[in-house]
């Protein structure tokens, strides 16, 4: 039987309360409203977007633009290069990044001091473009897929999160692991990784929405256009309905101008896929870390 | 003593091998595709260095490596496509093709230098043009200079035009192919329903045209009963748009230089001369009397068309090739809304005057540098033999028309195109936006033409004598590059003040001297030596 709270709000509290909801309330509101927008106006027909005849809720239904995206294989199948880029990047990064953090988290390793120093250089100074570029270049890297998983696997900042992370479990697990006759991998995979499951989880959504969105990566370093992700093609659509090119050529039949409620439909449909994944990643965050692993 | 465990092997560590495992097929998939590019590119160099020993035109295919900006949705699949087939068998070429979307070709283009690896022909529009590294390419002898051949290729050089080629030369010399666009680009487009609806003829001249502005505000010309209509619609955005955004238009149509012009000996900049102030005292007027929208100052190019699309405004200022676009999207809206090409505006009793763009945008380069480069005269020949056999009217028609039976049948005479699901021509799916690596008229005339793109054309070709050429298109000077984006902005500033009626014409005087002192004069100074250097 629950049983209601019998302490007495007091009046500036419950104030201060009614402002933070409304406020929030707002700020929720104003987040929320132009993603409704837009994906009202993919599904209107395209005189309602001109005369911006509705708010939110579409008056008119069409689903000409949908039906054009789907008709075209490119966008299906850019879709598809952005999934794959997108998992196997995640695993890729996830691993990598566990496997560095997890050795640089050992007060007993040779060097440490060296190596974490190393690391934070990198995330303070990078290269730039064109170094990059002659980097990947010349290990041939170009127009494959592994240009865009391997120049940022490792996050320097994630990594440095995950490290501190894996500091922050008592130490007396992993002896008495030790004590049971665990070697460093088996401590690392049974002991370790199960214990931050959430960190995982979280940094996984950091990579992935990473990954997701790379599209400069894509067009520099992907020459063969079948290759690139659904990001690059969503940034023409939208560029190019909005009439962002001054010059797209002679009048001739050549030049194609996608209507707006094609690019809405691309923005919905480019960004669904990365929407989906968070509710399943969602209850990691809230699972306790170590419920009862110390005793004593 | 270890005791096996006996765990249960997680379902979560069989699916992260199997994905580790899936992105090494991956990887292995992606190695292959790279080798066979490392390997084209040496190739490329190969059939480079094997040309040298066949036949010109004889043999095999030459092979050319080509890269351009992409603008549109999507790329054509040049591989397996009957209008590229036919186009390579039939010129003896073999074509790459790379696909850049055009948000990212500056870069693309920077780190193709910077790794010595530029294909051998490609796009350069302006803003590649003013790159650093492109210039210094181009100063340490990177590029193909096209002078000493273009004789030999007489249809190239008389489908470009002689005054093309000289607006398109750099430093005096030609760098490339320039591409060819309407010269007598900018005007407006006018509601002719409403021109119509108030029995208002299509004005000519100021008087005139202020008239048709007064009426379309204050006289119901949609016939509504209510007062939602005004005359002009129009963006100031930046500096580079007042070519097209109205400002230039009215002050060349006065009699004003368009931008600059080499008079008596002197290089005049159109900001401080009478008739560009009767322009923005025009614009004034109108502005004052709400004629136009007050916001111009403020809202982007794309904003403006998009109140013309609403159908609140009777005209705007823009590129005249735009009417056909701002048609479809109108009649959305407004159902009989039916758009018209303005008038060249004239003083009264006099010709009409026109500013012209440069009649070219960007040219088609040819790489002299780096493992991808066009390395003998021999392969320049080549190439350039390609371009000239383009411009012939056989294949002409064939970029215009395709393949009979493919892309076009003929009924009566006449070609039609075909068009596919989407409602795009099926010639447009097959060649993409590969148009902009190949020579085509600025405009070409189709049976097919609604009357609105053939009085776009018409008037394309009218105003051809009445065109008022931009001195500085080609002069380079070094005061210009540094502080182009400042001394811009503060005439445009003054220009747009003056017009909303913050400042006086002293004010605006009192601008132009600051922007006199604050480098108006070196540019001058500049424009005038290298115009004397080099184009005298």
């Amino acid at each position: 039987m629950k049983e209601k709270s019998k302490i007495k709000q007091s009046t500036g509290s419950r104030i201060f309360d009614c402002f933070n909801i409304l406020f929030l309330g707002c700020a929720g509101l104003l987040c929320i409203v132009p993603f409704l927008y837009v994906i009202a106006a993919s599904v209107s027909p395209l005189s309602d977007i001109l005369t911006r005849k509705f708010f939110i809720i579409p008056v008119h239904f069409d689903f000409t633009a949908y039906k054009y995206l789907f008709s075209s294989i490119q966008l299906m199948k850019s879709m598809g290069i952005s999934v794959m880029v997108t998992v196997v990047g995640t695993v890729l990064s996830m691993s990598m990044t566990l496997l560095t953090a997890y050795v640089l988290s050992k007060p007993q390793l040779i060097g440490r001091r060296v190596l974490n120093a190393l690391v934070v250089f990198t995330m303070l100074f990078s290269g730039g473009m064109i170094p990059t570029y002659l980097v990947v270049y010349k290990m041939n890297l170009i127009d494959s897929f592994l240009a865009l998983w391997l120049p940022g696997c490792i996050s320097a900042y994630n990594m440095i999160l995950v490290r501190t992370s894996i500091s922050a479990l008592p130490s007396e697990l992993e002896e008495a692991a030790t004590v049971d006759g665990c070697n460093y991998f088996q401590c690392f995979y049974k002991i370790v990784i199960p214990l931050i499951k959430p960190t995982i989880a979280t940094f996984s959504l950091f990579y992935a929405v990473g990954y997701w969105n790379s599209y400069f990566d894509a067009t520099i370093y992907l020459n063969d256009s079948s290759k690139w992700p659904i990001q690059v093609w969503l940034r023409q659509i939208v560029l190019l309905s909005s009439g962002g090119f001054s010059d797209t050529g002679s009048i001739s039949e050549l030049g194609y101008i996608p209507p707006q409620n094609v690019s809405y439909a691309v923005i919905v449909f480019a960004t669904i896929p990365i929407l989906c994944v968070y509710p399943f990643v969602q209850k990691y965050f809230t699972k306790g870390m170590m419920v009862g692993s110390v005793k004593g | 003593m270890k005791e096996k465990r006996q765990g249960k092997r997680s379902k979560t560590a069989m699916l992260i091998s199997l994905l580790l495992v899936l992105a090494m097929a991956l990887t292995a998939c992606g190695n292959s595709n790279s080798t066979t590019t490392s390997t084209s590119s040496e190739s490329a160099e190969n059939t480079g260095t094997e040309a040298k020993e066949t036949d010109a035109g004889n043999g095999e295919a030459f092979k050319i490596t080509m890269m351009q900006e992409l603008y549109s949705d999507a790329a054509p699949d040049y591989a397996n496509n009957a209008w590229f087939a036919y186009l390579q068998e039939e010129l003896n070429v073999e074509l790459s093709i790379n696909f850049v979307p055009t948000s990212t070709y500056v870069d693309k283009i920077t780190t193709y230098i910077a790794s010595n690896t530029l294909p051998m022909v490609f796009t350069a529009r302006s803003d590649v043009l003013q790159n650093n590294n492109l210039i210094m390419s181009m100063e340490s002898d990177g590029f193909w200079t096209l002078d000493d051949y273009l004789a030999d290729y007489p249809n190239l050089y008389e489908f470009v035009g002689a005054q093309t080629w000289e607006n398109s030369k750099i430093n005096g010399k030609n760098y490339g192919i320039p591409r060819l666009r309407i010269l007598a680009r900018n005007g407006a487009i006018i509601r002719q329903d409403w021109l119509d609806n108030l029995e208002l003829d299509m004005p000519e001249t100021f008087d005139e045209l202020y008239e048709v502005l007064r009426a379309f505000t204050e006289d119901d010309p949609d016939g509504n009963g209510v007062d939602d209509t005004y005359g002009l619609t129009t963006a100031y955005e930046v500096a580079a748009n007042r070519s097209w955004n109205g400002i230039q238009t009215l002050a060349v149509a006065f009699g004003a230089p368009n931008g600059w012009v080499y008079a008596d000996g002197e290089m005049v900049p159109d900001y401080g001369t009478e008739e560009y102030l009767t322009a923005l005292q025009y614009l004034r007027k109108i502005y004052e009397n709400g004629y136009m929208n007050l916001d111009f100052g403020e809202i982007t190019a794309n904003t403006r068309y998009e109140y013309f699309q609403q159908g609140s405004y009777g005209m705007v200022f823009g590129v005249i090739d735009d009417a056909n676009n701002q048609q479809e999207n109108l009649v959305q809206v407004v159902p009989d809304a039916q758009c018209a090409v303005l008038a060249a505006l004239h003083k009264e009793g006099e010709d009409p005057l026109c500013n012209a763009t440069a009649g070219f945008n960007g040219l088609l380069m040819f790489t002299k540098f780096g493992s991808n480069a066009i390395e003998t005269e021999d392969d320049l020949r080549k190439i350039l033999s390609f371009y000239d056999s383009l411009c012939k009217e056989d294949m002409q028609d064939f970029i215009g028309y395709g393949i009979e039976g493919v892309h076009h049948e003929v009924i009566d005479g006449v070609k039609t195109l075909f068009y596919n699901d989407q409602g795009k021509t099926v010639l447009s799916v097959d060649v993409g936006d590969f148009s902009q690596l190949l020579p085509i008229a600025a405009f070409t005339r189709r049976p097919t033409d609604t009357a609105l793109i053939t009085s776009v054309f018409d008037a394309a070709d009218e105003r051809e004598a009445y065109l008022v050429n931009d001195v500085s298109t080609n002069l380079k000077s070094d005061t210009k590059n540094e502080l182009s984006s400042e001394l811009d902005t503060i005439m445009m500033d003054a220009s747009v003040k003056f017009i909303v009626g913050t400042i006086d014409e002293a004010g605006y005087l009192n601008e132009y001297a600051k922007w006199l002192a604050q480098g108006g004069e070196d540019v001058i100074k500049e424009f005038k030596a290298y115009y004397e250097e080099y184009i005298q």
